[in-house]
């Protein structure tokens, strides 16, 4: 199912560091799988230069086409690309474990009535909108990548458009992934290199 | 024989979960609320602060949770092991498949139009977090019936949004911008 000759198959350090990466990863980012993403993007392409700028642009591509959680469809894609299906077990697994402890602990000893304090909502408040922060500064750097001419702009504004319209996330994706498609077929007939 | 129950509960939700973990939610409230009432609509709520405001994905911290409750350790592993394992399937087989045809026009495509739907869904995240934080009112909902005469914004949220932007831009590390902003968070709070 996977691609059985990656080059990182059987290195240990690979799987070693993207287990601990993504348990701490997981252990530390507050806010679900979307929130994960600039953090992966941290770890992976500006500490360890394993993944580049495009593979992140694919990966919230593709971890948000493919139904399921954002989180587990993001570990999945690092694992698989540095170390085949045995990077993608591990970077899961990896994922589940603060989450196991985490809430055991919560559910075992901790009454919810203290977490309905007003100061500590606030707080939280505050970590929600740094990672607001965060994304916002992830949009204009990828902007400044990504738009590259009038069609490109024309596109994301009718895309975001869409969003602002109230569509559902599916639908925007969908729509933008077929407007590649057509428009990619275009230039290949254009250029006559189709088939 | 509960764990397995809860394994293929959650093994549905998983399959449901379209566009992120965050949509087992409503699924979390139709089983638990609405069918079987092992939760009241409080402490639904409290399930979902807790699974939303501690680390890890929110899918998985609720299934854990719920497993807790339910049977303990092991039904909490048996819950959210299911829950992840639509996703798994689903995630190899789809990444697979864009490997092996990787030069065809419809992967190449897909890229393409990737590249746009990526910058969406940055811009999405963006709002599903401010929405929760900075906005008093859903931005969509006030793009589509604008009042001007009620503020919209949390100012102190606000604040800690621009700064985290400035921050991003000279790469403080990004855990010393979360302390920061729940200092501040609660700090604002008192005022």
């Amino acid at each position: 199912m996977f691609d059985e000759n990656h080059k990182n198959e059987n290195d240990v350090s690979i799987l070693l560091l993207l287990f601990w990466s993504f348990f701490k990863i997981s252990l530390f980012v507050i806010g679900g799988g979307l929130a994960m993403i600039p953090v992966i993007r941290n770890v992976f392409v500006h500490k360890y230069k394993l993944l580049t700028e495009d593979d992140i642009v694919d990966m919230i591509a593709v971890t948000q086409t493919i139904p399921g959680l954002i989180a587990v469809n993001s570990s999945i894609f690092v694992g698989n690309k540095l170390a085949g299906i045995k990077g993608a077990v591990v970077s899961t697994i990896a994922v589940l474990i603060p989450s196991l402890f985490i809430l055991g602990i919560i559910a075992a000893f901790f009454p919810l009535q203290m977490l309905t304090n007003s100061h500590l909502l606030a707080a939280f408040s505050g970590i929600r909108a740094c990672v607001a922060g965060i994304f916002l500064g992830m949009f204009i750097q990828f902007a400044q990548k990504t738009l590259k001419s009038l069609l490109d702009g024309g596109i994301v504004l009718f895309l975001i458009g869409l969003l602002l319209a109230g569509a559902h996330v599916v639908i925007i994706i969908l729509i933008s992934i077929i407007l590649g498609m057509a428009i990619l077929f275009r230039d290949q007939l254009k250029e006559g290199t189709y088939g | 024989m509960v764990n397995l129950v809860l394994f293929w509960q959650f093994f549905k939700f998983g399959v449901l979960c379209f566009g992120g973990g965050h949509m087992i939610i409503p699924l979390l409230h139709a089983e638990f609320v609405e069918k079987t009432a092992f939760f009241t609509p409080e402490e639904f709520g409290n399930l979902l602060a807790i699974s939303q405001m501690t680390p890890g994905a929110v899918s998985v911290n609720s299934a854990t949770y719920v497993g807790y409750l339910k049977n303990g350790l092991s039904a909490a592993i048996f819950a959210s092991v299911g829950v992840v394992f639509p996703t798994f399937i689903l995630a190899s087989v789809a990444l697979n498949f864009f490997k092996k045809h990787k030069d065809s026009w419809y992967v190449k495509g897909f890229y393409r139009g990737a590249k746009w739907a990526s910058l969406v869904m940055i811009l999405y995240a963006l709002f599903l977090f401010a929405n929760i934080s900075i906005f008093k009112q859903p931005i969509q909902e006030w793009f589509q019936n604008a009042d001007f005469s009620k503020p919209l914004l949390n100012i102190g949220q606000f604040f800690v949004m621009l700064l985290s932007v400035l921050l991003y831009f000279y790469r403080v590390p990004m855990i010393a911008m979360l302390v920061l902003a729940a200092l501040i968070g609660f700090g604002v709070s008192f005022i």
